[in-house]
Formats: C-alpha cells, sequence, structure tokens
C-alpha cells in the first residue's frame, strides 16, 4: 500500500499544480463572490419597495395624505389633463399635474410635442383616460386610478356616514393558512437538494474525465510500463483515482469558503440563513456524507478502468460515453423527480448504485425516508462500490497492457469471467 | 545470482509469439538478448518485468521464483515513456520511490545521475523541454536509479549521439564491474559485441542460442579459414577449389561462406599447410589466409538464415502431409 500512497501523492500535486486546474477554481469562486456580492449590492443602490406601496390594493387614504409631495411630484408631475367633467374638482391629485387643458385636442398635440410626458383626460369620477405618446408611464396610470378609487369611496363614506376607519378595520383582518405535507420537508432542502444534485454532478463529470484521461495519456506515452513495471496495477489505479477525488473536493471546498466569506462580508447572517431555510437531521447529513463519497468514488474508478481500455487521448470520449449516459439519465431522474420525490421512478433509482449516488441523498433530504430504506440502499451502494473497485481493477489490468485497439468492454468483461486480469 | 526462463510460452490470442523460451544469465555478465524485429525480445522481457503473465513457463532468480517488484530492477522499455509535464528531478525521485527506494536515497541517486549525464541545471524543468537525445538520457538514468541489482535495457542506444552514448557504455561497464545482472537487447551488433559476453539469440519465437559469446564464435570459427588473394578473384578462387577436390580424392573443400572480399573455407578433412602450400604452387599470390573469426553479424546471419531454412522445410512438410491426407 505504500506505493498507493506514493501515488496518490503524486497524482494529487500533479493535479493541484496544473494551470487548468488553478484558473477553473478560481474562475468558480468569482463566480460565487459574484453571485452572492452583486445582488446585494444593487438591491442597496435601487429605490426601495415602499415607492409603490401606492398603487398596491387596499390602501387606506390617509397613507396619500402621508406620502412626501416630492415624491407624488417625481411619479406624475411632468403631465397634463383635461377636465370633463365638474365631479372632480376637488380630486387632491391634480394639484400635482403640471398643466391643465381646456380640451381633449390641445392636450393631445401638447402630449405629440412633448411638452408634456403623458395626458389624463377625466370623463367623470369613475372614468378617465390615460394617453402617453410612445413611452408607457403604468406608475402614474396605476396612481390615478388607485387615487381616483379611493377618492370615489371617500365621497360615498362621507354621503352615507360611514366610519372610514371602521371599513380599513373590517378589511384589515387577515387568516393565515398554512398547508402542510408531513412527508416533506422545507423550501430550504429542496434548494439543497439542487445544490447536491448539481455539485455531484459537475464534480463526477469533471473528475471522472480527468482520471480517464489521466490513464489514457499514461497508455498513450508508454509511462504505463514503466509505472507496472515498478509497482501494481492495483495501487496505480487506487492512487489514481483517490487522488482525482480529493482534488474534487478540494474544489468544492473551496467554493463552499468562497460562498462562506462573501455572505459574511455582504452582511447576511449565515447562521441564519441556513438554520432558517434547512430542516436537516444526522440522517440525512449521513446519508448525504456515504452515497456522495462511495458514489464519487465508485464512479472514478469506473472511469479509469474505462481510460485503460484505450491506448490513444482522444478515444477516451468513446469510451466512456456509456456510463456517462447513465450517469446523466441518474441525473435527469433526480432532477425531474425533485418535483415529485414520491415517484415510483425515483425511488427505484434510489436503490440501484449508479443512480443512487443523486436520487436517495435527495430523497433523504425532501422527505422523511425510513431508516430501513436508506440503511438496504446503503448496504447496497457498499457493496457496489467493493464490485466496482475489483471490477475496475481487473478492467484496468488488463487494459494497461494492451498497446494496440481498443479495447472492447463486452470482451474485456468476458476475459475477467475467464480469470483472466486476476 | 542467475536469472533462468524455462519453457516460456506466451500467445496473444491465436498468436502463438514465445514457443518454449528457455535461457539463463548470470550475475556480473552481461547478456546481449539479439533477434530480428518481432522475434519475441520484448515480450520475453516484459514476461521477466512480470507485464505479460506467461502461459506456461517458469521464472527463476536463484531457484526461486522470480519477483521483480520485490527486487531493485532498472527497467528502460523500448517504448520510451515518462511524463513530459513533470519537472524531471520530482518524476526521477518518484520512480526511484516506486522501486522501492526512499525520497533521499531517489534524490540523492538522482541528482548524481544529472550530474554524471551533465543534466543537473534541468532538474526543476519539465522533460518536455529536453531535446529528443535528454530526454532519452533522463529515461536511462531512471533505470539506473537507487543502484539496481539486475538491469534490463530495451534497445538502450537508440537516439543517442556518439558523445552521449560513451557516457551510457560507462554506466553499463561499471555496472557490470559491480556484479550486477544486465541484460541488453539491441540490434546494433557493434554496442552487443563490446559489452556482452554471453548472448541469447531469439528467431520466430524460439532461442536458438544462448550462452558464450566467445564459444559460440569459437564454435562457427572451427576449422574454418579466410582466403583472400591477390591476383584472383573470388570467381576465380573458387573456380581452382574445384580442381582441388580432384586431387584430394573428391574430399570436400566446403565453401562455407563468402563477404565481399574473401571465401570463408571448411578445411576439417584437410591439413590446412598441405592445402596453403598446394594454392601457392597453384600461382595463387595470397593476401589473407587466416583463421576465420566471425562478427556477431556472420553469427547472427548465420542462425537466423539456419533457422529460416529449417522452419521453411517443416512448414513445406507440414503442408504436403495436409494435402496428402486430404
Amino acid at each position: 500500500m505504500r506505493n498507493s500512497g506514493l501515488v496518490f501523492s503524486f497524482e494529487l500535486k500533479s493535479i493541484l499544480r496544473k494551470k487548468s486546474y488553478l484558473v477553473t477554481t478560481i474562475i468558480l469562486c468569482l463566480i460565487v463572490v459574484a453571485a452572492v456580492v452583486i445582488p446585494t449590492v444593487l438591491a442597496k443602490k435601487e429605490k426601495q419597495p415602499e415607492d409603490v406601496l401606492i398603487i398596491d390594493g387596499n390602501v387606506p387614504s390617509s397613507v396619500l395624505e402621508d406620502f412626501p409631495d416630492e415624491d407624488i411630484n417625481d411619479t406624475i408631475a411632468n403631465g397634463g389633463y383635461f377636465m370633463a367633467t365638474d365631479e372632480l374638482k376637488d380630486f387632491p391629485l391634480i394639484k400635482n399635474i403640471k398643466q391643465e387643458y381646456t380640451d381633449e385636442d390641445s392636450l393631445k398635440t401638447a402630449l405629440s410635442n412633448d411638452e408634456i410626458s403623458y395626458g389624463v383626460v377625466f370623463n367623470s369620477a369613475n372614468d378617465f383616460v390615460f394617453m402617453v405618446n410612445g413611452e408607457s408611464n403604468p406608475v402614474a396610470s396605476s396612481l390615478f386610478e388607485q387615487q381616483l378609487l379611493n377618492f370615489n369611496r371617500m365621497n360615498y363614506f362621507e354621503a352615507n356616514q360611514i366610519n372610514p376607519g371602521l371599513i380599513d378595520e373590517i378589511y384589515g383582518v387577515q387568516v393565515n393558512a398554512t398547508n402542510v405535507d408531513i412527508s416533506q420537508k422545507g423550501i430550504g432542502n429542496f434548494a439543497l437538494a439542487m445544490i447536491y444534485t448539481f455539485l455531484l454532478y459537475m464534480l463526477i463529470i469533471m473528475y471522472g474525465t480527468t482520471v480517464s484521461t489521466s490513464v489514457a495519456r499514461e497508455k498513450d506515452n508508454r509511462t504505463m510500463e514503466l509505472l507496472i513495471a515498478n509497482t501494481k496495477a492495483d495501487y496505480l489505479i487506487i492512487g489514481k483515482t483517490f487522488a482525482a477525488g480529493l482534488a474534487g473536493i478540494l474544489q468544492v471546498l473551496a467554493l463552499i469558503v468562497t460562498l462562506l466569506i462573501s455572505l459574511k462580508f455582504t452582511g447576511q447572517d449565515i447562521v441564519g440563513l441556513i438554520g432558517g431555510f434547512l430542516e436537516l437531521n444526522m440522517t440525512t447529513i449521513v446519508t448525504m456524507i456515504i452515497f456522495s463519497l462511495t458514489g464519487y468514488i465508485s464512479y472514478l474508478f469506473i472511469y479509469a478502468a474505462l481510460g485503460a481500455l484505450v491506448s490513444k487521448v482522444e478515444d477516451v470520449n468513446y469510451a466512456v460515453t456509456p456510463v456517462m449516459l447513465i450517469f446523466i439519465a441518474a441525473y435527469l431522474i433526480t432532477m425531474l423527480g425533485m418535483e415529485n420525490p414520491h415517484n415510483t421512478l425515483l425511488k427505484v433509482a434510489s436503490y440501484f448504485p449508479l443512480t443512487s449516488v443523486l436520487a436517495m441523498p435527495v430523497r433523504t433530504i425532501l422527505l422523511n425516508i425510513s431508516p430501513v430504506e436508506i440503511l438496504i440502499s446503503t448496504a447496497i451502494m457498499l457493496l457496489s462500490i467493493v464490485v466496482f473497485s475489483i471490477l475496475a481493477i481487473r478492467i484496468y489490468r488488463l487494459g494497461s497492457l494492451n498497446y494496440g485497439n481498443r479495447m472492447k468492454f463486452g470482451k474485456t468483461l468476458k476475459m475477467i469471467i475467464r480469470g483472466e486480469g486476476s | 545470482m542467475k536469472l533462468t526462463l524455462n519453457n516460456i510460452n506466451k500467445s496473444f490470442g491465436k498468436v502463438h509469439v514465445l514457443h518454449d523460451v528457455s535461457f539463463a544469465v548470470d550475475s556480473g555478465r552481461a547478456m546481449g538478448f539479439l533477434g530480428r524485429n518481432g522475434s519475441g525480445k520484448t515480450t520475453s522481457i516484459r514476461c521477466i518485468m512480470d507485464i505479460f503473465k506467461p502461459d506456461s513457463g517458469e521464472i527463476l532468480l536463484d531457484d526461486q521464483p522470480f519477483k521483480p517488484r520485490e527486487l531493485k530492477v532498472g527497467y528502460l522499455p523500448e517504448e520510451r515513456g515518462m511524463y513530459a509535464k513533470e519537472p524531471i528531478l520530482e518524476q526521477l525521485i518518484y520512480f526511484g520511490q516506486l522501486k522501492g527506494g526512499g525520497k533521499a536515497e531517489s534524490k540523492k541517486s538522482a541528482e548524481a545521475w544529472l550530474e554524471r549525464f551533465e543534466l543537473s541545471e534541468y532538474a526543476n524543468k519539465k522533460l518536455e523541454v529536453l531535446s529528443k537525445g535528454n530526454q532519452q538520457k533522463i529515461q536511462i538514468i531512471q533505470a539506473f536509479l537507487n543502484d539496481p541489482e539486475m538491469i534490463i535495457l530495451d534497445e538502450p542506444f537508440s537516439g543517442l549521439d556518439p558523445v552521449n552514448a560513451e557516457l551510457f557504455k560507462d554506466a553499463i561497464r561499471d555496472a557490470i564491474k559491480k556484479d550486477k545482472l544486465v541484460i541488453f537487447s539491441s540490434h546494433q551488433m557493434g554496442y552487443v559485441e563490446e559489452f556482452c559476453d554471453d548472448i541469447t539469440l531469439i528467431d520466430k519465437g524460439e532461442i536458438l542460442i544462448n550462452g558464450s559469446l566467445a564459444d559460440v564464435k569459437a564454435e562457427m570459427s572451427h576449422d574454418k579459414y579466410r582466403l583472400e588473394s591477390e591476383n584472383l578473384n573470388r570467381e576465380q578462387l573458387k573456380q581452382l577449389l574445384k580442381l582441388f577436390e580432384a586431387e584430394y580424392n573428391n574430399e570436400q573443400i566446403l565453401l562455407a561462406s563468402e563477404d565481399k572480399i574473401s571465401l570463408i573455407l571448411d578445411l576439417s578433412n584437410i591439413v590446412p599447410n598441405d592445402f596453403l602450400q598446394k594454392i601457392i604452387a597453384a600461382n595463387v599470390q595470397i593476401k589473407n589466409f587466416s583463421i576465420y573469426l566471425p562478427t556477431l553479424t556472420d553469427v547472427f546471419l548465420h542462425y537466423v538464415k539456419e533457422h529460416d531454412l529449417a522452419t521453411n522445410e517443416m512448414d513445406k512438410q507440414d503442408k504436403e502431409g495436409n494435402s496428402n491426407a486430404q
């Protein structure tokens, strides 16, 4: 096993030193920083949502009185109106409008000459026409509509001697209704399931290809002969697989640390953010750790073995396509299954080793799964990593000695069944 | 230390590559492993290195099963390969450690060999920045790291200029002096002749010769003489030899072979002095009459041609047997 450690350390150093690894890590970290910092900065710069409170429904008339004149002026100042009715002579908003016109035509002319940015024709207390010349102004339009509604209501209340405060009170009563599915967990868990699936997908695809390319390159440049002359193929594949695995995990850790630092830097409450939305227990955490690590390593073993079947780096893509398709299927089943985590396909996928790496942790994150189900799937997963690693070592051993044409996977399996490569 | 291969057979699919390959190599003596392209040299070496498992037969070191990874073996494969994008010293230390050496020992050894091969200045450079010849030297250094007990070199001189070849020759000579077991495969007969005390000749997966080079040459030169004339060309000499055959009561004067300038005669049934007197009396001006000492190329060609004839004859008999059976 000493040589496994040597191979591991040499390969890990080799990956970490690569410019492509460093550049990818830096770019991913910058994306994380940008994703956290930019929205925070933009939100601080933009006006607060209180600006549009006035156009929200059910606004008491008192709000208008409290609303600063300068804000109303900003919204409706540069307009004009034509009053075709006497019903609205006390409508308070008209004093904020720049210009009154004596007829509709002169209003339209002023609007078409860009003397004003909009025009309103008040036909009656509950009928007005809002005109613009190419550039819409939905805020002003809504403001007139809302205020006209309030004005009419106030007039009605006064005429019928109704206390407006009482009406506000009646309509202010709210009923809080919460729907709970006891088998499902919170919205934060959905986000966690998405992040888990995406990160593991990226890790396996990126580092699986790294391992298989590295093995194929050693065959291509004939370093393989020197390596297997000096140490066992088992030690080589174990060292290589774990080195690539750790390099991937280090990259993910770098992203997580960058995310936490960015959140802290922007003043966001990390503990509150995580704790407030997530419903996690020890079973879920342990399931995620076991399945992510065993699944990740299983896939890397398979990728390494497939890399050994070819003699040229350019043939790697052909060799890894079948397993990549299986993994993409696992990804799609899991992502689509998140919409309805009770679906049968996701449940079946959570027992099959090549798909349970994603499916079982996601089900555990989203649902309250029975511990028996988790234990059965874990047992299958642990058994499969043993089978996959033995199979991968034998394929690697056979493949590493073959310098000719690309070895067919089926033929290689037959050779293993015959006892070759053991 | 004695390495012995006993009846090694190896097939790839339906192709039987090695047929009962047997030979032995002693430490302190370099063995030249010769053969045509595709004769089975590299496959035999890969079997020794446990890269290929033989289908049958055994490989012994001092009568015990040989496990190359449990002994310090320096191996230079025919198809060279090291990491192009890794620093030279670092990968030499890595290979030294994989062979079982400690880190400090491997580093010390690598630095010493880099200095000896005048490559110290490139220790921290990537392999790919070196010229092809210098890359070849790094690969040779890899084989000599950590003072191996056994050194197996497959076509070691290909790609080396005469100056670097001389550096490498010194390294091989030192290894032989230190009682190392050296196996040396090459097409370049001059190098083999220069270093090797023993030779093994393989052809079509069968061993033709295994033994001391001196003995092999002596056997080939037994009662053979080289004849070259000042006034007759080879054809005229051959005509004259036919006349002598009658004088010797048709005792055969075998024309064993010839080269560009002389005839090689087999005088096993004739007293050489009598023969010499007769041809002088026949007005042949002698330029060279000497005991025939074959070169390694002569040995190689002689045995390979003999083997070709024998295998062709066997093939012919097999075909005839098959057609008769049909």
